[in-house]
């Protein structure tokens, strides 16, 4: 594997190349931010490592950008290219969650990509890489060289479905195919076309692009304080881009069914202590947009601390689940009156 | 989202475990294949708030909602105790004595009455079925297909789901039933325990723990010893160790399998030669043990109780929730007295379907072995064993578990 390193720590630098070379990587070590972007196209890195505080310029040691890795990363961004990235850094993760949700790295399901605050535990670093390296190895597998074949009537146009893509609900574009032979017409209705992927994934093929799951954010609103017998409204939706005012945000990753534009969820709801017109509503949530706004009317009928739990599940999966808290007070006309 | 000026401060997303082993599963075919896209699946949503009992059933593929049903039961918490109790008692009474660890698995003659304790079963099943359940439910759960995908939400462990009986079969034998673990939101503990994080793990190298405990019979300890014969995975046993010495080496095992006794009061598994509680697995060993499992590891713990509920201090507490909590994506217990052939036999059915599984999906394996045996012509052993392999259970969310298919596809 290609592993490009943006380490400005000569030291920290030489350990990492040292201890991913003997695990059989080739490894680009780079010191600051002016030409990285370039310079890992020109690698065809198959993963970065970044350090998020860097020198503008090899020559301006000491003189760091406190996001010099993010700019990087948004400069290879902007030319569509998203790689799959470790982060290695001294700051805390929260400082640069905003930025790093901005870029929409791959997260290998996990909600987030890798992030280390450094020092690290070198055993946990290769570990990742280990991971991100077994992921990629099977990708190149099912990609490269495999007969892709096209639904008659689809809808989903422009794309070619990979055979065992198919299977697991995954979709990949047209253009990341190219025509080699001629189509045959199967008997079960399906045009299989001989056609085969590319013998070099792109670097920026990745399962955000793939329509067969989707990724979204939640958005959740209830006030924190609500008055015993008055309505209140709990507001629930996934977005496509985290919003700024959040401070906590939830990635996750919804399963496409093949052939379909928008995932249907169940908004499910348990609060004992509220009373409820409904508990269950329906969310379509379309491969391109934000989802419909689920919004339930909640009226407190106990007490004090009050858990609300949402729980949101696909046909298959409960694909999230979280608990909002509010204190319920006493009503204002009962104290005051 | 309108009124975007709030923030959310007052949400904790709490993570299900399943998901940190999604993209494994993905990548390995395990939401796809297991299941098509026309198989129908029910969320049954179930929660008890003082002296009512709610249900709501979600179905897909029809996207319909059912309920919510609502079942009123004055001193609800009492009569669960009290339901619990004699389940227990029931299933303790039917392992009876000629169930010893030492039993042959095949063939066995049944002892006089055994056909009247199985009869009773059924009985108690259905009691309890009709106590808990409101009518229009009922009338609901009849008219679903079976093999329906069946996933209870609850955070109320203490349903027998599995042993209810609807007049014609077990709930856990007519439908593929699972049950979706909730953490409890109010505990700050629990959302330590599992704060959202990455955490690196092997995908394909396998390893097994396999602890063995409760001083068997030459005879089961023989055949449970071949669970993992053919299985290339690497196998550490442990055989009547130290508690410390299991909770050290359950940390770093994908699959983690106990072969002994499950004992009530307190609720343990004996993985000492000695019953004594202090010595063996409990719920509070697990809880409070500094220790994590593998993220998404699989549980099978093939002993008594070892997935049933107990009270303790006024919540409903089980070892395999606590497993779920400690890290595990899936568990797989019991919820009653298993006689220990029975018990061999499922674990052995289970390791052969997971083994001949090409996606190593240890639901179907589950399945596979849960219903191992159904088409064999009746006889009252086959009837039997049949009927207490419905006492087991299983955790986790079926499609988004870690693919155990033993290094097959190892890159």
């Amino acid at each position: 594997m290609r592993v490009f390193v943006l380490e400005d720590d000569e030291i920290l630098a030489r350990i990492v190349q040292d201890d991913l070379s003997a695990g059989g990587h080739e490894v680009t070590p780079w010191v600051c931010v002016e030409g990285a972007a370039q310079a890992i196209i020109s690698d065809r890195s198959d993963l970065l490592v970044v350090d998020i505080v860097l020198p503008l310029t090899s020559e301006h040691r000491g003189l760091e950008a406190t996001d010099g890795g993010i700019r990087v990363l948004k400069e290879l961004s902007d030319q569509g290219i998203n790689l799959p990235t470790i982060f290695a850094s001294v700051l805390d993760y929260q400082i640069n969650r905003t930025k790093i949700d901005d870029l929409k790295l791959r997260t290998f399901g996990r909600g987030a990509p890798p992030y280390l605050r450094k020092p690290y535990d070198r055993g946990v670093f290769l570990g990742i890489v280990e991971e991100i390296e077994a992921v990629l190895a099977i990708e190149r597998q099912e990609v490269c060289g495999s007969r892709v074949s096209i639904t008659e009537g689809t809808d989903v146009e422009p794309s070619l479905v990979h055979e065992d893509f198919q299977k697991e609900n995954r979709v990949y574009p047209r253009e990341r195919c190219r025509k080699s032979e001629s189509a045959t017409a199967g008997a079960d209705g399906h045009v299989t076309l001989g056609l085969r992927f590319p013998q070099e994934v792109p670097v920026n093929l990745s399962p955000r692009e793939v329509v067969g799951a989707i990724e979204r954010y939640t958005a959740v609103e209830f006030p924190r304080k609500c008055r015993i017998g008055v309505v209140a409204s709990l507001k629930i939706q996934l977005t496509i881009k985290s919003r700024l005012d959040s401070s906590i945000k939830q990635l996750l990753e919804i399963p496409l069914k093949e052939m379909e534009k928008e995932a249907t969820l169940s908004v499910h709801v348990t609060a004992p202590g509220f009373r409820m017109d409904t508990r269950t509503m329906w969310m379509r949530v379309p491969f391109d947009q934000d989802s419909d706004l689920a919004e339930f009317h909640m009226t407190p009928i106990a007490m004090g601390r009050q858990f609300i739990e949402v729980e949101l599940m696909s046909q298959w999966d409960r694909v999230g689940y979280f608990v909002v808290e509010t204190e319920v007070l006493a009503d204002a006309k009962q104290r005051f009156g | 989202m309108p009124n975007s000026g709030s923030d959310d401060s007052n949400v904790t997303f709490i993570e299900d475990p399943a998901e940190r082993v999604f993209l494994d599963a993905l990548q390995t075919g395990g939401p796809g294949k297991i299941g098509c896209s026309d198989d129908a699946q029910k969320w049954l949503f179930f929660s008890h708030f003082e002296d009512t009992l709610e249900f709501t059933v979600v179905g897909f593929p029809e996207e319909k909602v059912f309920g919510p049903y609502e079942k009123s039961i004055r001193a609800v918490d009492e009569l669960i105790a009290d339901l619990l109790k004699t389940v227990a008692e029931f299933l303790k009474s039917l392992s009876g004595s000629n169930y010893g660890p030492s039993a042959s698995n095949t063939n066995r003659p049944v002892g006089p009455g055994e056909k009247s304790q199985l009869e009773n079963l059924k009985a108690l099943g259905e009691r309890v079925y009709k106590r808990l359940i409101p009518p229009n439910l009922q009338s609901e759960i009849s008219k679903w297909k079976d093999s329906t995908w069946v996933g209870v939400s609850s955070r109320n462990d203490f349903i027998p789901w599995e042993l209810l009986h609807d007049g014609e079969r077990f709930i856990g034998e007519r439908f593929r039933f699972y049950r979706l673990p909730k953490l409890p939101p109010h505990d700050e503990a629990i959302r330590e325990i599992r704060p959202i994080s990455y955490s690196p793990s092997k995908l394909y190298d396998k390893n097994i723990v396999h602890v063995i405990g409760g001083n068997l019979g030459v005879e089961t300890l023989e055949r449970c010893k071949k669970h993992f014969g053919n299985i290339s995975a690497s196998v550490t046993e442990l055989e009547e160790r130290y508690l410390e010495e299991v909770l050290e080496a359950i940390q770093q095992a994908h699959l983690i399998h106990f072969t002994c006794h499950g004992l009530p009061n307190p609720l343990r598994l004996q993985v000492a030669k000695s019953a004594d509680p202090t010595v063996n697995l409990i719920i509070g060993s697990i809880r409070h043990y500094d220790m994590s499992l593998i993220d998404g590891c699989v549980v099978f713990a093939n002993a008594c109780n070892s997935a049933g509920a107990e009270p303790v201090l006024g919540e409903f507490r089980s070892l395999g929730l606590e497993f779920y909590l400690k890290g595990a994506g899936v568990v797989i217990g019991t919820i009653g007295t298993i006689p220990a052939d029975v018990a061999v036999d499922l674990a052995n059915s289970f390791y052969e379907a997971l083994k001949n599984d090409p996606d190593g999906n240890v639901f179907s394996a589950f399945y596979a072995a849960k219903n191992n045996g159904s088409d064999q012509p009746a006889n009252k052993w086959v009837d039997k064993s049949r009927l207490l392999r419905q006492l087991y259970s299983i955790y986790g969310n079926p499609r988004r578990v870690m693919c155990m298919n033993f290094g097959s596809r190892k890159v």
